[in-house]
């Protein structure tokens, strides 16, 4: 505990140090000038870079929108010992805003978008798994065939007669819809986040949850759908058109500008949802349907490439530019799982019934706050009898919201031992 | 970070913003030191000062055709300060380290004062910004910001994007984990209730 005394000299040395805790003087110490002089050669350097580039199409201003992604916070608080952390409030920050568009005067990098460590995670490359209906896969041009093909840094890939299914084991399985063209931002070769660019067509994935960080991504010009570990679909009907639709069936995406480095800074997007925008104006375009009928009906990449393989060829999945239902699609499978969590045979699933208690108790516990942005990460060590033996939050939650959730965690019956990692993204 | 000048500042602020490089150097000329104290205070050391510095005016050249004056200039730079503060600190612990680096940034005092007077104060100096240091991530953003450079609970809150009352409550937790760890600097916890006199006194000439 404090005392008067202590408080007294905190005091004192608070004064003392805003006086005296300064750095040294332009003048000492250091080259005043050649901070000055680096700063504006680098600003000469920027400016003529970007004369060469072509100006994006998408409004800048909007992309100074407040990081709602807000797992940067160490020290995870175990429900089973909750001792009121003095940080209880971290991970869980109300957001003023009524619609998803948030803070227009933040700066480019927001707190919240910060960097984090990403957890150990699979690191083979992705490879072309299957080709459907007899299609035909091109890599920079020339014809690929499965089993030979990993993805670079830079290649351009097109799908043309079928849908290309790709598979980076343990993180991502994705298809590229016949008539797509893609190019490989980031390959994620040696492991890390896939990023891929989309010309026109559609991309759906299936994305192993991450800890921290992004998993997978999809950019349409300025535009990037980020995804943590979620089943979706993003779709760019026209070469080089603006207008791009997004299917979510599971989990949350990111819709932001491509960030240098971190999690992309932008809107997020709670499962189930319809999403449409134009690249040339998302703010002023963009719109979120949560309606689950509205919801293009998901298509398991995996199973795809084992119907291909068992059939020598599939039934072709033609794409198409409708938003809703999904009708033009026989898929061979729906919805797929998170494979951290083995889901039972029938659902909901361990993951479903702790992401809805999540859901439930944050509505019940900020019922009158307004809008509110959850960000963390829930792990639960389960034991041999798929008992949960702990559970704790990272970063943590309020204890309250904590204590609620935790009911169901510990009520829930889990099929396998062991940890298992559930992304919490909440966006009231 | 003054905002002593807002309608000139806001002229300035509009044409930088619009590309004008002498409005900007103005901008980055009058906020210059209030960022490197800022910097300086936030990383602990004056080794990567200047690139972190010129990292934040940078930034600011980038986005201030984004700036709408929607918040304050000053909040706004804080902001973007902070945020490569920490990116920067992020990178620096993925780095090696190969010696520890003395914090000896302490600026020399003004005053005259006597030789040992001035070696007192710079220890309990250098003491009070280890103790600020080992201080968790947010509660060290929000003692520094406030405590130290005198920006308001609410600016803060727009500054981290957290709620004011999360802004106290970090404010409350890092000023009782600095008294408890004051009991670990030796040079500090000597001066448990004997603190008094001339010595303490800030240099601005305010009251103790």
């Amino acid at each position: 505990m404090s005392s008067k005394h202590d408080d007294d000299l905190l005091t004192e040395l608070t004064k003392e140090a805003k006086s005296h805790w300064v750095p040294p003087a332009r003048s000492e110490g250091h080259d005043a000038d050649e901070l000055d002089r680096k700063l504006f050669d680098r600003i000469d350097a920027y400016e003529a870079e970007q004369k060469k580039v072509i100006r994006p199409a998408v409004d800048g201003r909007f992309w100074g929108g407040v990081a709602v992604i807000t797992a940067i916070a160490a020290g995870a608080l175990v429900f089973a010992h909750s001792r009121g952390d003095s940080e209880s409030s971290a991970g869980l920050d109300r957001v003023e805003s009524t619609g998803p568009v948030l803070t227009p005067t933040a700066p480019p990098v927001a707190v919240g978008a910060l960097p984090v460590p990403e957890a150990p995670r699979a690191t083979a490359p992705a490879n072309l798994s299957a080709m459907t209906s007899g299609g035909e896969l091109r890599v920079d041009g020339k014809v690929a065939v499965v089993h030979e093909v990993s993805l670079h840094d830079g290649q351009r890939v097109e799908a043309h007669g079928g849908e290309a299914v790709f598979a980076a084991p343990g993180r991502v399985d994705w298809l590229l819809e016949r008539g797509t063209e893609i190019s490989a931002v980031r390959a994620g070769t040696h492991g890390g986040a896939i990023f891929l660019a989309l010309s026109v067509g559609a991309v759906e994935a299936q994305v192993v949850p991450v800890v921290a960080g992004e998993a997978f991504g999809v950019d349409v010009d300025g535009v990037r759908v980020a995804v943590h570990g979620t089943h979706l679909r993003v779709a760019r009907p026209e070469r080089g058109g603006a207008h791009v639709t997004v299917d979510l069936s599971e989990g949350v995406i990111s819709i932001g500008a491509p960030p240098k480095a971190g999690s992309t800074v932008g809107v997020l997007v709670n499962a189930p949802a319809h999403v449409e925008f134009s690249v040339n104006d998302l703010q002023a375009t963009l719109q979120i349907d949560h309606d689950p009928t509205h919801v293009r009906t998901a298509v398991d990449p995996v199973a795809l490439a084992q119907s291909s393989a068992s059939a020598g060829a599939t039934p072709s999945l033609p794409f198409t530019t409708g938003t809703t239902g999904g009708s033009a699609i026989n898929p061979p499978a729906v919805t797929p799982h998170p494979p951290s969590i083995s889901a039972t045979a029938k659902p909901p699933s361990a993951t479903e019934i702790v992401t809805a208690a999540v859901r439930k108790c944050a509505d019940e516990t900020f019922r009158r706050s307004g809008t509110l942005t959850i960000s963390s990460v829930l792990t639960v060590d389960v034991n041999a009898d798929g008992s949960a033996r702990l559970a704790s939050f990272n970063p943590p939650l309020g204890p309250e919201l904590q204590s609620c959730i935790a009911k169901t965690v510990y009520a829930t019956s889990w099929s396998e031992p062991g940890a298992h990692l559930i992304p919490i993204e909440l966006h009231l | 970070m003054s905002d002593a000048r807002p309608q000139d500042e806001a002229d300035l602020i509009a044409r930088a913003g619009a590309g004008d490089r002498a409005a900007f150097r103005v901008l980055y000329t009058r906020h210059r030191d209030a960022v490197s104290r800022l910097v300086f205070r936030m990383i602990g050391s004056t080794r990567d000062q200047d690139d972190v510095v010129q990292e934040v005016f940078f930034q600011v050249y980038r986005s201030l055709k984004d700036f709408r004056g929607q918040s304050k200039f000053t909040t706004w730079l804080h902001r973007v300060t902070v945020n490569v503060v920490l990116m920067h600190r992020r990178a620096a612990r993925s780095r090696p380290t190969y010696a520890e680096e003395p914090n000896a940034d302490i600026t020399p005092d003004d005053e005259v004062v006597a030789p040992d007077v001035d070696a007192d104060r710079r220890a309990r100096v250098r003491a009070f910004s280890r103790i600020v240091e080992r201080l968790a991530e947010k509660k060290r953003v929000v003692f520094v910001l406030h405590e130290l450079e005198g920006v308001s609970p609410a600016e803060i809150a727009q500054i981290v994007g957290a709620p004011v009352l999360t802004v106290r409550t970090r404010l409350f937790y890092a000023r009782r984990e600095i008294e408890a760890m004051l009991a670990d600097e030796p040079v500090l916890a000597g001066l448990r209730g004997t603190l008094t006199g001339p010595t303490t006194a800030p240099a601005d000439g305010s009251e103790p």
